[in-house]
């Protein structure tokens, strides 16, 4: 057992970054952020008012009309510079996700690669935001189109990946020459803390990249700011739908919100079972369920019950020999959830699942903690069989570490069983048969689609998809959709005389 | 086992004894630092998709190359030359397998490919100064 060193030294309280400099906010309560696996505090996060947003944003429309007018080749080779600094600080900026995030070390590192890469993605722009042109649209007359940016956006950011979220958005939106306000999420805070330690080193012209700490008057503030021209959300559908979406849009905002998710994994017969279950691991109980992209039911197709038993086992002792402990210990497969509270929630789901009569083949309210560490927000993985698509199980996002099996005659039944769910964010299917798997692709209605991959996450460069009440808007984070949700579409017709 | 040869040279390098070899064991040294950099910007690189990807393949067992480098001060040049070689040709059959490895994906497998080839330049280095050193 190798314990990484700690790269907490001592417990601050956090700042927010405006207008280039660390500022004390005004305010209203002071929260601690506790390491849910060593349930040691991390730091203090200030709840900012809405004054503070506000000095945020004007920091940012105060910045934004030179911000706007820098060549985007200049802009882009900051994002280059802050490439090179993320990387620099790639392993402490991973294992400061694991100490507030509980995920386990490789699963932080993988997200703080994920969020290098929309950087260098973003340092791309020149040619991205290129528009495009026709002469003589009349004769004598030419007509082109040329992207620009709108002004101040605005990001809230959710827990689970507090490093990579914000990542998705930003750095578009800045590379296109508009400037921006970050609201991490108050859980999580200290990833996007050392973030913008590392943009204040890049040498960010001050106004253009903010940060504000705060929950929801910090929310509300940006949802009414007239001068926030847009939204990127990422949560749960709540408050994506009824109060980011609803609100932002009623106010005149671009919105972009990816919410919550219940996400349907299909076993063919044919399925190459190794890889399978060892894909399955990672989707249902990676970053201990806490990912939007993360399997829920776990539908078997086909009527061979020796199939069906023989791969249930295999994913049943898979579970079992998960190793549950601290993610600074890299022998650590699966971390705690993130508070006491998340954990609460997911012992409720638990309790009714059984309630609801499916067979709960692993338990995971028992578990052993690697290295004795207090069992606070520690949960082991549990598996549920016989669920029936209209439990609440089922049906609800649990967010934790909960497998639901089900089995279904044929594949119709099981696209048609996705197709009915109200979230569209992923689904995989595992199967040898091409055929099989073009079909599933063209017919499930959800965003993204694993073909033998169990967490069918987009790369920065391909937009990260998500459908029905799993997202709100009209174009998604990252690749090419971000840069269209950044800036404007302007049209310019030209006669000389 | 980088990090071993990294403190085996640099000690040759700060060894008096051993003055008019000074640079070429500082240059083993920043080569060995860059070599290890490799090694983890490729692990720093491929993660994530080893994990989301679910890529699972059956790895090499490290305890077949682990080696023990005793550090001495007392040893001679040329025992410690030998010492580093012994060092180096582990390192570099471990590159060598991993980098020949068809179950590892391939950012990985070229990685240590490079540093085995680096190695087996080195090993070439060692042995004409092995040669040097016992003839005096």
């Amino acid at each position: 057992m190798v314990v990484l060193e700690e790269p907490i030294k001592e417990v601050r309280t956090l700042r927010n970054y405006v207008n280039g400099e660390w500022v004390e906010p005004s305010y209203s309560e002071l929260r601690d952020v506790v390491n849910p696996a060593t349930m040691k505090l991390c730091a203090k996060v200030p709840i900012s008012t809405a004054g503070d947003v506000n000095a945020a944003v004007e920091a940012a429309v105060e910045a934004f009309p030179r911000w706007r007018r820098t060549p985007p080749l200049t802009r882009s080779r900051y994002f280059y510079r802050l490439k090179e600094l993320m990387e620099g600080s790639f392993e402490e900026m991973s294992r400061v996700s694991v100490v507030e995030h509980g995920k386990i070390i490789d699963e932080a590192r993988g997200e703080t690669r994920r969020g290098i890469e929309n950087v260098e993605v973003a340092t791309g722009i020149p040619s991205l935001m290129m528009g495009y042109n026709l002469e003589d649209i009349s004769s004598g007359i030419d007509e082109c189109v040329v992207k620009q940016p709108l002004g101040v956006f605005a990001c809230i950011a959710p827990f689970n990946f507090p490093l990579m979220v914000p990542l998705w958005f930003m750095p578009y939106a800045v590379a296109t020459g508009n400037t921006y306000v970050v609201k991490p999420s108050p859980w999580t805070p200290m990833s996007q803390t050392k973030l913008f330690e590392l943009i204040d080193e890049a040498g960010f012209p001050p106004g253009v990249i903010n940060m504000v700490h705060g929950d929801a008057e910090a929310v509300n503030a940006i949802l009414k700011h007239p001068d926030i021209k847009g939204i990127s959300f990422v949560g749960s559908t709540s408050i994506g739908r009824d109060i980011i979406y609803r609100e932002g849009a009623a106010s005149g905002k671009r919105v972009q919100a990816q919410c919550g998710a219940k996400n349907f994994l299909v076993v063919m017969p044919d399925a190459i079972v190794d890889e399978t279950v060892s894909s399955l691991m990672t989707s249902f109980f990676g970053s201990t369920g806490q990912r939007c992209l993360a399997g829920a039911n776990l539908v078997i197709v086909g009527e061979d019950d020796s199939f069906y038993r023989r791969f249930l086992n295999r994913v049943i002792i898979g579970a079992s020999n998960i190793k549950i402990g601290y993610g600074l210990d890299e022998s650590t497969q699966m971390g705690p959830l993130q508070a006491e509270v998340r954990k609460k929630r997911v012992l409720g789901f638990i309790g009714k699942g059984v309630e609801e009569g499916a067979k709960l083949v692993r338990d995971g309210r028992e578990f052993e903690v690697l290295g004795g560490y207090p069992k606070n927000c520690f949960i082991g993985p549990s598996i549920f069989e016989g669920v029936a698509p209209d439990m609440v199980v089922a049906k609800e996002e649990i967010f934790g570490p909960v497998m639901n099996v089900m089995r279904t005659k044929d594949l119709d039944a099981a696209i048609g069983m996705i197709n009915a769910s109200e979230y569209g964010n992923s689904v995989a299917i595992f199967t040898s048969s091409g055929k099989a798997a073009r079909r599933f692709q063209y017919e499930v209605t959800c965003g993204n689609v694993g073909i033998n991959v169990g967490i069918p996450a987009p790369v920065a460069f391909f937009p990260f998809s998500g459908m029905k009440d799993s997202f709100f808007g009209d174009l998604h984070g990252q690749g090419r959709d971000a840069i269209e949700f950044f800036t404007e579409r302007k049209v310019v017709i030209t006669r000389w005389f | 086992m980088q990090d071993l040869l990294i403190e085996l040279y640099g000690g040759l390098a700060r060894d008096d004894r051993h003055s008019e070899w000074r640079t070429t064991f500082e240059l083993f040294t920043r080569e060995n630092r860059r070599e290890k950099e490799t090694i983890d910007r490729a692990y720093r690189e491929a993660i994530t998709d080893v994990l989301e990807v679910g890529l699972s393949s059956s790895g090499l067992n490290p305890m077949d190359y682990e080696f023990n480098l005793e550090l001495e001060d007392s040893l001679s040049l040329s025992d410690s030359v030998r010492t580093a070689f012994v060092g180096e040709e582990n390192v570099r059959r471990f590159c060598e397998d991993v980098g020949k490895s068809r179950s590892i994906i391939s950012d990985i497998s070229r990685a240590f490919e490079q540093v085995a080839k680096r190695k087996l330049k080195r090993r070439e280095t060692l042995e004409s100064i092995l040669k040097k050193t016992t003839k005096e």
